[in-house]
């Protein structure tokens, strides 16, 4: 017996769910250690609207490298031909400034959402919380068991049972991370690449799958073991959304006011809340919805799902842990359109409406840029004055185009040089032309801005591109 | 609790996560082996280097390849073989049209002055096919006074085309002058 009792050593810090306080963070021990959480099982209404929407979030995310546009991949980031293809449209480098208007409209509308409803983002569509709360905690749920059972085989001595357990988890955890990160790749290199890489070598594709290598550690690492530990800590948006919230932001709390003074059900002088306990076992990131609004707190709502299971059990109204400002809390009048909420839709729809503008308008399959030829910026030969230019064609299509360049509707006399043939450009090529613009001393009149049209064959598209002709004083070049 | 009070507030004393200080220490050991890979014992080069190595491995490529088409290619060959062979002659022609166009004219005349013609009969830098190479590859030279009055210079496009493309530009024009060149 004695040898027994010696034998199970358990840490202190393990031997029940771990007390949260407002004094430290739950999940770090004493020592410094990581406390591992084992949140209980939810069931209600919004565990069930994000499972759903998870799952819609997953499918999104493995589905979309299969859908092509266009003879592309929907989404493709080919950073190695430095050609970016969404739903459709191409983009090369030359487009670069439509990322400014992509992520600004993404980060306004971002704080935009944060304003009217918290940390939504958070608990509902971050991908590491769908990864971890909808694939690898289901995982560990199916093959570990519920909370207490988890617990118990935390503490447990290393048995060939435990052992056989823990290997089909990390074996199962290791080849989920490789999958997801191979799809992560794919969309960097497309599905059929993909498939050419992973027969071949690693050595011939050393940044890939070093990429993928990477990124498999790092999911398994996360996933597996660091947790909530991100949420908490690394991630920079949790930390910018205590300064994008008011009073009168929807967040998740406890109704204090209902709630108090917390005491058994028999106890007709106490409030709503009965201790039970049950929002903080449910907790993923450990912390106690009952001390107010935390640092820690992901917006997951299964605090909200297990009071409200309890309180119908009880047969009390639900909402005593629900969404609703601080405001709402306090019993004061909701307000949603507040200025910071305007000033975030502006901002938002401004990003998102110019990155749409100007992506429709300016996004071609052809683009076309020009600069100096090297030498003077112009030349005076007597009769004419003369800028030569190094003009550019990019051809972004899968197929070989012809260009048409000619000067669009022009001042008198100017005219260009070595343009009056058709240009051919092979698919995916660009090609640099000299192109000479040049005018008589009759009709030149000074520097001006020349439009240099380009029709760009097939489809017919239209280029306008502007070219700044420089020359001397024109009275310098008139007789006396 | 820590002991000491600073204006009637006190701090708490956690400890830090034990994987947060080990990325710390970590980065800082990381910080110094790399300062003395990279910057202090040259054991790894740095971008600069290799960005500069690789420009010279690629000039030096680009050197090798001239001494080699130069080893292949003389007067006669660019006359008799390169400028008879039909592929040769169009595939110049499509680079003239890109390149020289634009002062040389589609006709090779240089209707504007813009260049020098190149069907005139008359070749200011000299009349041989090597003498055209030259100065395609390497652009008017330096003693040159460029177009009058102007002063306008051919830039050297052998830093834009390969010695293979302007032995092809030069069979072009040699194909373009059929009396001139029967000499070589």
């Amino acid at each position: 017996m004695r040898r027994k009792n010696k034998a199970i050593k358990y840490s202190a810090a393990r031997e029940k769910p771990k007390a949260p306080n407002l004094t430290s963070v739950t999940t770090v021990n004493h020592d410094g250690s990581h406390y591992i959480l084992h949140p209980a099982d939810v069931t209600g209404k919004f565990m069930l609207a994000r499972r759903i929407f998870a799952s819609l979030l997953l499918i999104i995310y493995v589905v979309l490298p299969w859908i092509t546009i266009n003879e592309s991949p929907a989404v493709f980031l080919d950073i190695v031909s430095r050609e970016f293809h969404f739903f459709g449209i191409t983009l090369a480098p030359q487009d670069l400034w439509v990322l400014f208007f992509g992520i600004t409209g993404t980060g306004f509308a971002l704080f935009f959402i944060t304003a009217l409803l918290g940390r939504l983002w958070c608990g509902w569509a971050c991908p590491y919380t769908v990864f971890l709360e909808h694939v690898f905690r289901r995982i560990e749920r199916i093959i570990d068991g519920d909370a207490n059972a988890r617990r118990k085989l935390d503490r447990s001595l290393w048995t060939f049972p435990k052992l056989t357990r823990r290997i089909i988890k990390h074996g199962l955890y290791l080849l989920i991370a490789a999958v997801l990160a191979h799809v992560f790749l794919s969309y960097f290199v497309s599905l059929p690449r993909l498939y050419t890489y992973v027969q071949e070598s690693p050595f011939q594709h050393l940044t890939s799958f070093g990429v993928v290598a990477f990124l498999t550690a790092a999911f398994y690492g996360c996933f597996a073991h660091f947790r909530e530990q991100f949420c908490i800590m690394v991630c920079p948006y949790g930390r910018l959304q205590s300064a994008m919230t008011d009073d009168d932001t929807v967040i998740i709390g406890y109704d204090e006011a209902r709630g108090e003074v917390r005491g058994k059900t028999t106890n007709p002088n106490a409030g709503s809340c009965i201790d039970c306990r049950r929002c903080v076992s449910v907790c993923p990131t450990g912390i106690d919805i009952r001390n107010g609004l935390q640092l820690e707190c992901i917006g997951c709502a299964a605090c909200v799902d297990a009071c409200d299971n309890i309180m119908r059990k009880l047969d009390r109204p639900t909402g005593l842990v629900r969404y609703d400002s601080l405001n709402g809390f306090a019993g004061k009048k909701r307000r949603f359109l507040r200025p910071r909420i305007l000033l975030y839709a502006l901002l938002g729809s401004f990003g998102l409406g110019a990155l749409t503008l100007t992506t429709l308008h300016k996004a071609k399959p052809y683009t076309a840029s020009s600069s100096r030829m090297a030498g003077p910026p112009f030349y005076s030969d007597g009769s004419s004055v003369r800028n030569h230019y190094q003009l550019r064609l990019l051809n972004k299509r899968n197929q070989a185009a012809t260009f048409q360049i000619n000067l669009s509707d022009p001042p008198d006399g100017y005219q260009l040089s070595g343009a009056e043939q058709l240009i051919k450009v092979a698919a995916r090529r660009e090609i640099t032309r000299p192109t000479i613009l040049l005018v008589p001393y009759e009709n030149y009149e000074g520097p001006c801005e020349l439009n240099l049209q380009i029709v760009g064959q097939p489809d017919d598209i239209k280029i306008n591109h502007t070219l700044k002709f420089s020359g001397p004083n024109p009275a310098s070049l008139r007789k006396p | 609790m820590r002991e000491h009070e600073y204006d009637g507030i006190q701090e708490l004393d956690q400890k830090l996560p034990n994987w947060w200080l080990f990325t710390l220490y970590t980065a800082i050991i990381f910080f110094l082996v790399y300062w003395l890979a990279y910057y202090q014992l040259g054991i790894m080069q740095t971008d600069q280097k290799k960005v500069t190595a690789a420009i010279s491995a690629i000039q030096g490529e680009k050197n090798e390849l001239l001494l080699e088409t130069l080893a292949a290619l003389d007067d006669k060959t660019l006359v008799y073989e390169w400028a008879t062979n039909r592929n040769i002659i169009s595939e110049g022609e499509s680079i003239y049209k890109t390149a020289c166009i634009a002062c040389h004219g589609s006709q090779l005349d240089a209707p504007q002055k813009l260049g020098l013609s190149l069907v005139d009969h008359q070749w200011k830098y000299g009349d041989k096919p090597m003498d055209i190479f030259k100065i395609i590859n390497e652009g008017s030279p330096i003693e040159s006074k460029g177009m009058t009055p102007t002063g306008a210079r051919m830039i050297p496009w052998g830093q834009t085309y390969t010695p293979d493309q302007i032995a092809k530009i030069v069979a072009f024009i040699i194909s373009k002058n059929p009396q001139e060149f029967k000499k070589f």
